[in-house]
């Protein structure tokens, strides 16, 4: 019937057609088709551009579409009616914690509708949650990988906590109970212990939690400084819109923030993304109010130690100081006697030495003196003995001298007498030899001689009488 | 040193200072007195700290005005 619907309407186009529908029996055709060829249920994927949701009829009437990145590939009008959406939604927000919204993807069964008087529509008549819960947890995973990827994930654990934690800024609602647990017990501690706080109420749940919370926090930094901390507390509001808390903008807010983030967001399902980055997550409120008391109370204990401390220890400093002065007053005493007697001793140990030695230097010197005149003694009498010996001797010696020089002088007279009385003339004519004169004078040359002088010889007994006969001359 | 000038972390570090120096008798007797005098000072001072704090709202508020 489609087929030949169409192609009447085509062929009738240029010219008044005799043969026409009215746009009812048209729409009656179409829904008696769809009725036919669409008659059981399908799952379709498709994402949730707006649910419009009507709270007075509880209908939904959510538009579907279907994207390639921007581009629009397909969109269609759907209908949850007000029974099965209520037990839709409630089966859904019980598994993954969050109501069906804007912009979420699906998966639903529904079936195709045609009605003559709203168009086409997706009967949707249950909505899968474990489908979106697998999207949810693939979606967290990786936006906790981004966080580690990033460095961001410890950044604000690295953020050094407060020594003394006590001027919050508290992002949380007015009407929430958690908040008003936290505030309680902080402004009404036993201990007397005084916390600053201010509220920066933002939305705790749901999509547009994301933009309100980091709006304040952003608002926090730009007074940053007078704060030591920021908790993020809900509570009461069970598990329903935490997914916000697993979004990247704010997760990453949270771990960039220059002060320590707490949380204090009070559910019983696996911990979110922001709890994950924050500084520390006591879970609940509750806990992050003693946390914060248990801090002051370690910074009283603290103290009081340190009082108590100084206490004894500058006890101890006086009283040790106390021993060492007396300590010094004994050691100064008792060195003292002993250094004196010790001086005592070495002064009488110095008498017995002097009068020792001194003796002992008089005896010594005694015995060189007594040596002494000994030994003059007896120089002096031998010097007395041998005086006279010496002298006589000395005599003896040069008698003896005098004796042998006389001696000597006879013996050397007698040689000469002897020497002498050989060389007498007698002695010698009576040898032989002879001596010769003329004119009475002895003659020993020839010089004076003439033949036929007359010589005389004079022998040893006699004289002769010779004339020259012949002169030979030398 | 004025209260003023003073806050909890260097309290307690100065207190911290003043029990190790004492404790291991780094400290002369004239100095004794006063780094007690000084810590008595300082522990008053956290103690009181954890008993008050001097924020105040109308003046984060206006520093926020003034930070837009």
């Amino acid at each position: 019937m489609r087929t030949k619907l169409v192609s009447l309407f085509f062929q009738n186009m240029s010219e008044i057609p005799s043969k026409y529908y009215t746009l009812s029996k048209v729409a009656a055709s179409l829904q008696s088709v769809i009725r036919r060829e669409y008659s059981q249920y399908y799952w379709i994927k498709a994402e949730i551009s707006r649910l419009n949701f009507y709270p007075k009829s509880g209908h939904c009437y959510p538009d579907l579409v279907e994207k390639d990145h921007a581009k629009v590939l397909a969109q269609m009008r759907a209908i949850i009616w007000s029974r099965d959406y209520f037990r839709i939604n409630a089966d859904f927000v019980k598994k993954t914690g969050r109501a069906l919204d804007d912009g979420m993807e699906i998966l639903f069964k529904a079936k195709l509708e045609y009605s003559p008087t709203h168009g086409f529509s997706l009967m949707i008549v249950d909505v899968s949650a474990e489908f979106v819960l697998g999207k949810m947890a693939l979606d967290k995973k990786l936006t906790l990988e981004r966080l580690k990827t990033e460095g961001l994930y410890y950044r604000n654990k690295e953020v050094k906590f407060p020594v003394l934690p006590q001027r919050i800024a508290i992002i949380s609602v007015d009407t929430s109970k958690g908040f008003h647990d936290f505030i309680n017990i902080i402004d009404n501690n036993t201990r007397g212990y005084k916390f600053f706080w201010m509220l920066f109420p933002a939305l705790l749940q749901g999509d547009g939690a994301v933009q309100s919370i980091i709006q304040q926090l952003q608002q926090i930094k730009s007074v940053q400084h007078h704060f030591d901390m920021v908790a993020i507390i809900r509570g009461g509001g069970g598990d329903v819109g935490l997914s916000c808390y697993d979004h990247y903008d704010l997760s990453s807010e949270v771990a960039n923030f220059p002060i320590p983030v707490i949380s204090g967001i009070g559910h019983s399902t696996n911990e979110t993304l922001v709890e994950m980055v924050a500084h520390y997550n006591p879970i609940t409120p509750t806990d992050l109010a003693y946390f914060l008391q248990q801090k002051f109370d370690n910074l009283a204990v603290g103290i009081e130690e340190i009082q108590q401390a100084i206490l004894a220890y500058s006890k101890d400093s006086l009283l040790e100081k106390n021993n060492q002065l007396s300590d010094f007053s004994r050691i100064i005493n008792s060195e003292t006697l002993s250094i004196m007697e010790y001086q005592a001793n070495r002064l009488s140990r110095f008498g017995h030495i002097v009068q020792h030695s001194s003796l002992l230097l008089l005896e010594k010197q005694r015995s060189k003196l007594d040596l002494f005149i000994y030994n003059m003694r007896a120089n002096s009498s031998r010097l007395i003995l041998e005086g006279p010996q010496k002298v006589v001797s000395l005599e003896n010696r040069l008698k003896q001298s005098v004796v042998s020089l006389v001696h000597k002088n006879e013996k050397d007279i007698k040689h000469f007498e002897e020497k002498i009385q050989l060389m007498k003339p007698e002695n010698l004519l009576k040898k032989g030899y002879s001596l010769t004169l003329f004119a009475g004078k002895p003659i020993s040359s020839t010089n004076s001689l003439k033949e036929g002088d007359i010589l005389q010889t004079q022998l040893f007994e006699g004289k002769i009488e010779s004339k020259i006969t012949k002169i030979r001359k030398k | 040193m004025s209260k003023e000038k003073l806050n909890y972390e260097s309290a307690v570090a100065e207190l911290e200072q003043i029990v190790k120096d004492i404790e291991y008798g780094e400290i002369s007797v004239d100095d004794l007195s006063e780094k007690i005098k000084r810590s008595a000072v300082l522990i008053k001072f956290c103690k009181q700290k954890l008993k008050s704090t001097e924020e105040d709202v109308a003046e984060i508020l206006k520093d926020m005005s003034e930070d837009k």
